[in-house]
């Protein structure tokens, strides 16, 4: 049992990272991307573009990646968010979900549809102990987990570049006729949200290897994440990533295999019923 | 000025039954069949079965260019259309709408059972020979007499597999796992029924779906529960995952299951100490043999697509050089290419012999395959009993 | 003004059923008629689509799942030897339930959410018809579905289909107007606008979007009773999330809100990727590209477009 929890543990850690890339775009400008799990396999590919088709080293390959996803970030925000400020919601939702066809169809044409793999970053044997295996592997993506969770937090609150972000997230109006540089905050938050997805991409890519439709699945459970943390909290993203996680091993492993993917839904609409605002509840508030 | 006498009309009448006659008897003949003889493809070649599907349109296109470099069919060139299924039956459907506009003579159909389900009412109608690899058991259970199959099918995996486990292998507590699509859930019942049959009960069974990367809580259920074998019936792509993650846990158990295993595809992602002793039995891999013709065909196949030639592009290669065979006996007759195909025996292609059975199953022959590091070796063909 | 443009309106009405009627005349091949059977039962679905989405403003990727309540109740019903008149009744009854099961929970939920519960829904409704193999066929799907028959009486063939489904069409259409221009059509409106103000205009928004809901699952439950007896196969993957997206863009494309819009947006989707098969994966990309400049450029989709025509030809005059 104690393998489903580090299994588990190490699979909600990357929902969680999705869900923070969703997190930091959705505080910032609204918008919902649904186009996140495509940047996370847009990350994985370019990775491996760099770390086995052209045999760079693998660190050099992340920081090539994180840079390229800041950019695609960057692009993704002049084609998705200026031409749709204002629009309703589900607008903007389908623009979202009909970039994620574009790019993955995209990944299908350049890349092929074979599964390839991705070095980690990290080597050595697995831990063992009380009979559960722990790779070198996921302790990575614990500790990566960590790292950006407190960088997040110093930059958001620490910083004054982040101190102004947040003021954004709380009110776009006010932030501009305040002065702030409301186009550069938002060009961050696309950035980051982006590079959060490739690093995703970056540490499922050596254990579930990459192919081009690996986004949908992954995108999806970060939406859900996000639900039930509710949209706009970071812990509420990583405590709800984390529990997803484990609610599908257990699920998977005591109730039923078959079913896997349901027990996400199932969970998230029981979260909604009772609580509408999700978890933690969101941070902005409806304007009338 | 426009009287025809009565000779003069007897003689046209006369004239024309006799063309008649001797064009339907020269129909019996390769030399009438059009300068282009149409055949007819339907396949995944895009949407999540593509990886699959484009091998059936990889071997038959392969052959039929071959066989065209070197003059065709009796000095016809074959002209091969091929329509896209996507995803969805529905899209099959329009698909083989489409195809049939053409009238083609035969038409050869995809390894996706649901597609070739949707698709069997409407070229039975049509009266044209539908050669599938599809390989659901039911497939050829549909009672149309124009549907015949050129690959094996799950119905015979499900006997083999758990035979070779029992008798040879010697297991008693297996697995099954299997990719929760038609082609894993079909094969998974009937390998439950055939261990039923050896009155032996599987410690476990377990499905993911086929977008599912992390397989690790079903693997462990295995486990926990005493298996001492696995039965693996999937995907190249999953199964790969679900054999590293095997090695990830430390989970060590005898696996067998279908030509996933030894797929080249599964083994470029494989270390060797991950792929070895995986055991397969399905559709003969070009890879494995000792015939320096197959393997430099299995090299050319991959140069030219780019992906690795797998048992369904073998099928498909047959297939075509089948009815190439057939139509240089009969001509271009539907009903005489049909029934040339219910009586085909011990016709030889590249890897086995295909012998028809009453259903419309040509296939009878598997291959069972261990590998050993990455290289997958031949332990054997297996024959259905009776064949 | 609304009289004088249903006046206007009636001879482009009589020129589509004009060219509708004459279709299967001049196009003789099963190919063309199927896909137009196939069209026309998209188009009732997407119709249905419009009152939850396009008037009521609700986001809802179920309908392919209530699609495939409907097409599924009926084959399981036919082939287990009911006569084919109740099983219209049992798919109403069927999604009419499951709407509620999913509406009822839902209606307070703000846009993603109830995005993403009617995504979750849709796929949970999957996932059951993949695994219940024995009644509904699981990923095989169901075959040899018998086909209309009312005492004995049925269409034969593609083109008495087409007939059939282009009268169906024609009522859903009206009924849809009818809807549009009564008191719920416009309670469903006001909705959308404003949710708030509704309420303070004594609109009980949420019983609006919960009818909405429903009507839109009737549509898309009939249709799909339609589908199984007239195509007679079905399978999950005709019912599936990307299915779901694909009704979403049709009614964007077509036009939200526009009833002749959902019409033509279902029409053109449906023959457009097999218009473009040639184009392989590069369909897909030019698909996706297409639905953004669609929503960027012209988010009234192509039935705003050709409201656009109108005006400068009254100036003309």
């Amino acid at each position: 049992m104690g393998q489903l929890v580090v299994n588990g543990l190490a699979l909600g850690s990357i929902y969680a990272l999705v869900a923070l890339g969703l997190l930091l775009i959705f505080n910032t400008v609204q918008i919902v991307n649904f186009a996140q799990g495509q940047l996370l396999m847009l990350g994985a590919f370019i990775g491996i573009s760099c770390a086995v088709t052209h045999e760079l080293p693998v660190a050099a390959a992340w920081a090539i990646t994180m840079v390229a996803m800041a950019l695609v970030g960057i692009v993704f925000m002049v084609l998705v968010y200026f031409p749709l400020r204002g629009r309703p919601a589900f607008l903007v939702i389908l623009t979202t979900i009909a970039m994620g066809i574009v790019l993955e169809n995209l990944a299908l044409i350049v890349w092929g549809p074979l599964p390839v793999s991705l070095p980690s970053p990290i080597h050595g044997p697995p831990l063992r102990f009380a009979g559960v295996v722990v790779s070198m592997h996921q302790i990575f993506i614990f500790v990566t987990l960590a790292v950006i969770l407190l960088l997040q937090f110093f930059f958001l609150t620490k910083t004054r570049f982040g101190i102004l972000m947040q003021a954004t997230a709380q009110d776009l109006h006010t932030a501009r006729l305040v002065g702030i540089p409301v186009n550069r905050t938002i060009a961050v938050a696309f950035a980051f949200g982006a590079v959060l997805s490739g690093i995703a991409g970056l540490l499922v890519a050596p254990i579930f290897l990459a192919e081009p439709t690996m986004g949908g699945s992954l995108g999806l459970k970060g939406f859900v994440v996000s639900v039930i943390g509710g949209f706009g909290n970071l812990p509420g993203a990583v405590i709800g990533g984390l529990f997803l996680g484990l609610i599908e091993t257990f699920g998977a492993r005591y109730i039923s295999s078959n079913f896997r993917d349901a027990y996400a839904f199932v969970v998230m609409i029981a979260v909604l019923v009772a609580w509408p605002r999700g978890l933690f509840g969101e941070k902005s508030s409806e304007k009338v | 000025m426009f009287y025809v006498s009565l000779k003069t009309s007897v003689t046209a009448v006369a004239a024309i039954w006799l063309s008649v006659a001797v064009a339907a008897d020269a129909k019996a003949d390769a030399a009438s069949c059009p300068s282009s003889i149409p055949f007819g493809l339907t396949t995944a070649l895009t949407g999540n079965l593509a990886l699959l599907g484009t091998q059936a349109r990889n071997g038959a296109e392969f052959a039929v260019d071959e066989i065209n470099t070197g003059g065709g069919i009796a000095d016809k060139k074959i002209a091969l259309a091929t329509e896209d299924t996507g995803a969805s039956s529905t899209d099959a459907l329009n698909a083989m709408n489409r195809i049939l506009e053409g009238r083609p003579l035969v038409i050869l159909g995809s390894m996706i059972s649901p597609h070739v389900f949707a698709q069997t009412e409407v070229v039975t109608k049509s009266e044209t020979p539908f050669l599938v690899g599809a390989t659901n058991a039911k497939v050829t259970m549909q009672g149309s007499k124009w549907l015949f199959r050129t690959h094996v099918h799950d119905g015979q995996l499900a006997e083999l597999i758990p035979e070779y486990l029992v008798k040879t292998l010697g297991k008693t507590k297996p697995g099954i796992m299997a990719v929760a699509d038609d082609y894993g859930l079909g094969a998974s019942k009937g390998i439950q029924a055939a261990l039923a049959k050896l009155k032996v009960s599987p410690a476990a069974v377990a499905s993911y779906a086929p977008s599912d990367k992390d397989m690790s809580a079903q693997l462990l259920e295995i486990k926990d529960k005493g298996a001492d074998s696995l039965i693996l019936f999937g995907r190249p792509a999953d199964v790969t995952l679900v054999i590293k993650q095997m090695n990830d846990l430390g989970i060590k158990l005898t696996t067998i299951g279908n030509a996933s295993i030894v797929a080249q595809t599964t083994l470029n992602n494989l270390s060797a100490a991950e792929a070895d002793g995986g055991y397969a039995i399905g559709g003969m891999i070009p890879q494995t043999s000792t015939d320096a013709k197959i393997l430099d065909w299995s090299k050319r196949v991959q140069e030219k697509y780019k992906v690795p030639a797998d048992n369904f592009t073998v099928s498909y290669y047959d297939t075509v050089y089948l009815l190439k065979s057939i139509i240089e006996k009969v001509g271009c007759d539907k009903p005489a290419i049909r029934d040339a195909l219910a009586a085909t025996k011990d016709w030889n292609g590249m890897l086995i012999t295909y012998q028809a059975d009453p259903q419309g199953d040509l296939a009878h022959t598997l291959g069972i395959y261990r590998n050993e590091g990455k290289t997958p070796k031949l332990t054997g063909p297996i024959r259905e009993s009776g064949y | 003004m609304r009289k004088a443009l249903r006046w206007k309106a009636w001879p482009i009405i009589a020129l589509s059923a004009a060219v509708a009627l004459a279709v299967p005349v001049i196009a003789h091949d099963g190919y063309v008629i199927q896909l137009l059977n196939i069209a026309i039962l998209n188009a009732i679905v997407v119709i249905g689509l419009n009152f939850a989405t396009g008037w009521a403003g609700q986001i809802n990727f179920g309908q392919a799942a209530f699609y495939g309540l409907g097409a599924y109740t009926t084959a399981i019903a036919t082939k287990a030897g009911l006569p084919w008149i109740v099983t219209p009744f049992l798919s109403v009854i069927v999604v009419v339930v499951a709407s509620l099961i999913l509406g009822l929970p839902t209606m307070r939920l703000r846009t993603y959410y109830l995005a993403m519960t009617t995504i979750g829904f849709g796929e949970i409704i999957r996932l059951m018809i993949v695994h219940w193999e024995p009644v509904t066929g699981g990923t095989s799907g169901l075959r040899a579905i018998p086909g209309i028959s009312i005492f004995g009486i049925g269409p034969q063939g593609q083109i008495q289909h087409y007939y059939l489904l282009i009268a169906t069409l024609g009522l859903a259409v009206l009924i849809a107007l009818r809807v549009r221009n009564s008191v719920l059509g416009r309670a469903m409106i006001a909705t959308k606008d404003s949710e708030i103000a509704a309420e303070q205009s004594g609109v009980d928004t949420t019983r609006t979007k919960l009818l909405a809901f429903m009507i839109g699952a009737i549509y898309a439950g009939l249709a799909g009773c339609l589908y199984a007896s007239s195509i007679r196969f079905i399978s999950p993957d005709s019912f599936s999330g990307t299915q779901a997206i694909l009704l979403m863009t049709m009614l964007i494309i077509g036009g939200m809100g526009s009833i002749a819009g959902c019409v033509v947006g279902a029409v053109a989707l449906t023959i457009l990727p097999e218009a473009l098969r040639f184009l392989g994966q590069w369909y897909l990309v030019l698909y996706g590209l297409g639905v953004v400049a669609v929503i960027v450029l012209a988010p009234g989709g192509l039935a705003s477009l050709a409201s656009q025509v109108q005006p400068r030809r009254a100036r003309l005059r």
